[in-house]
């Protein structure tokens, strides 16, 4: 996941700061860090993005390419990911920034940024979700929406070799 | 007020041990710190002891320890993250921390990561 994380806060961070309105790039922050990862202010709007992959029909379908080079064959195989990329926003603004970035996914230049990575979009992104949450004891606003992707990604190389030119020397009867 | 500081300091019960501060900033989405040392004298004593827990693919221990001392604990102070503390060769994550400032100490609970 750690290769899609720039794509996703590269889109995230453009989206949120375009026409004309500016977003804090600090608050834009990826769910799972290890060691974890500060708490956030009451009065600003935070994004979080939790990257993972699941299970899908498509996943299981391979292809298989083969090419020469060298005069050697050489096999390759790609398969599908279906990847998740879960939107968690909190903030009194949260609702707003939400359907900001779901419907800024949809955008071309954001999409052709996805597919340099060969990430599809699945354009059937559910609305934002509000509800709220209890923390320390004050009530924070809660967003959350999940955008699927379709990954393109290459499971493996072979070089099956190739014989381009060799002798072949056939004996009949013991002769030549 | 009584002022324990000079138990914290006692050479009959102390110890040296070391709190790990961490600042830093978000670059990209990932928060990347940076971590300051900051040695102290004070006493640290085991809590439960270390217990077995015994899970499928891994036996794991859990150990948790109390530490006293002068210097202020931090548990998820603004902006950054809770304090560390290095113990032994050890490193424990604070996720207790009482003020007793007014009897000149802060004590604080860890578990070791």
């Amino acid at each position: 996941m750690t290769r899609y994380q720039n794509v996703f806060f590269n889109a995230v961070n453009n989206i949120l700061n375009s026409d004309g309105e500016t977003f804090p790039s600090g608050n834009i922050r990826f769910a799972y860090q290890e060691m974890g990862q500060p708490f956030f202010n009451r009065g600003e709007t935070y994004v979080y993005i939790d990257l993972f992959e699941t299970d899908f029909e498509t996943n299981r379908h391979m292809d298989f390419f083969y090419k020469v080079v060298d005069d050697d064959l050489i096999e390759s195989r790609t398969s599908m990911k279906r990847i998740i990329c879960r939107f968690i926003l909190y903030g009194d603004n949260a609702l707003n920034i939400a359907n900001k970035i779901r419907l800024g996914l949809y955008d071309d230049s954001i999409r052709r940024t996805f597919k340099k990575e060969s990430l599809f979009l699945i354009p059937d992104i559910p609305s934002p979700i509000l509800t709220k949450e209890l923390i320390n004891n004050t009530w924070f606003k809660r967003v959350d929406f999940d955008v699927n992707y379709n990954g393109l990604c290459d499971i493996r190389s072979e070089n099956l070799g190739g014989i381009s030119k060799n002798t072949i020397q056939i004996n009949i009867n013991g002769g030549v | 007020m009584i002022d324990l500081s000079e138990l914290i300091t006692d050479p009959d019960f102390c110890q040296e041990f070391s709190i790990i501060r961490t600042s830093g900033d978000y670059q990209n989405g990932i928060f990347v710190k940076e971590e300051t040392e900051i040695k102290v004298t004070g006493i640290a004593e085991p809590v439960t002891g270390k217990d077995l827990d015994i899970q499928i693919e891994s036996d794991r221990a859990n150990n948790v320890m109390t530490f006293y001392t002068e210097e202020e604990l931090k548990v998820s102070p603004d902006g950054t993250l809770s304090d560390f503390i290095l113990f032994k060769g050890k490193r424990y994550k604070l996720f207790q921390v009482s003020n007793y400032s007014d009897f000149g100490y802060y004590s604080g609970m860890g578990k070791e990561i």
